[in-house]
């Protein structure tokens, strides 16, 4: 478990603006210290609990997202950085990792192509993404040389 | 992953006592469903009165089990909170579950089914 935080200004209760930078293991059991630590981090904007319930779940997926892609198979799955920061528009999210690439299909995911007319037929997964796309907006993934890094917005706080 | 099963009549009734369902503990859940249920005949009513946080891996697991119950028994969601709730609303899968405000609720309902 390596959860960790360190903010890159003071973080008051009165004060934005506000950003703060998470680094966990790429591993499913590290995920929920992460997302502690994140709920701690954002305390200050006095979110909504249905606000702090659409941004953990966000981040949750993206991190489910890294660990069973980007680190599937990998030889060497390292870690995954987070970083946060708050702007009068929303709560803006960058998260990067030395995983495999994404393939670009990933983000054509969609709620509204999973049927649910007939039981038997459903998805067991895949619903990850769709809900990501739902939740956020400039939602956004570049590869840099073997740097994955996907940014998106979420439109909580004052947004 | 802590879950507590008991019969009433026909149907089994299982609790979970964690408050996530999670990545990280949806095989365990699945796996464990499956052999609470096995050999069972009734429907299985899900109590989720505890559950604070599902991710799609939660809501996967908990389809496998639908799935894996079909088609002889039913799969009935009760005491979803919140989150839960639109995490089931947003991928529309509540349409696809019967789900029940509280676990009576949906045992009264059942045993005059």
């Amino acid at each position: 478990m390596n959860a960790g935080s360190r903010s890159h200004s003071p973080v008051s209760t009165s004060q934005l603006p506000l950003a703060f930078e998470v680094t966990l293991e790429g591993a499913h059991v590290a995920i929920r210290s992460a997302l502690s630590v994140i709920r701690e981090n954002l305390a200050p904007l006095d979110l909504s609990r249905e606000e702090l319930c659409t941004v953990e779940l966000i981040v949750a997926e993206v991190l489910n997202n890294i660990v069973d892609h980007a680190f599937d198979d990998h030889p060497h799955p390292g870690s995954i950085r987070i970083h946060g920061s708050y702007q009068p528009n929303g709560l803006k999210f960058c998260f990067t990792d030395l995983g495999k690439p994404m393939p670009h299909s990933a983000l054509r995911a969609s709620l509204d192509a999973i049927p649910c007319l007939d039981p038997s037929t459903l998805p067991e997964g895949g619903f990850g993404m769709g809900l990501i796309k739902l939740l956020t907006d400039r939602l956004d993934y570049s590869r840099t040389g073997s740097l994955n890094c996907l940014t998106m917005r979420i439109p909580v706080g004052r947004a | 992953m802590e879950l507590l099963a008991r019969t009433e009549g026909p149907l089994q009734l299982v609790s979970v006592v964690d408050d996530r369902i999670d990545a990280a503990v949806a095989l365990v859940f699945k796996d464990h469903m499956r052999r609470l249920t096995s050999g069972g005949t009734g429907s299985v009513i899900l109590d989720l009165q505890k559950v604070t946080f599902i991710d799609s891996s939660g809501l996967g697991a908990i389809i496998a089990v639908m799935k894996n119950l079909a088609p002889d028994r039913a799969l009935l969601l009760a005491g979803l909170t919140g989150p839960v709730a639109r995490v089931f609303r947003l991928t529309r899968m509540d349409s696809v579950f019967s789900i029940y405000p509280t676990l009576d609720v949906a045992v009264e309902d059942r045993r005059n089914a």
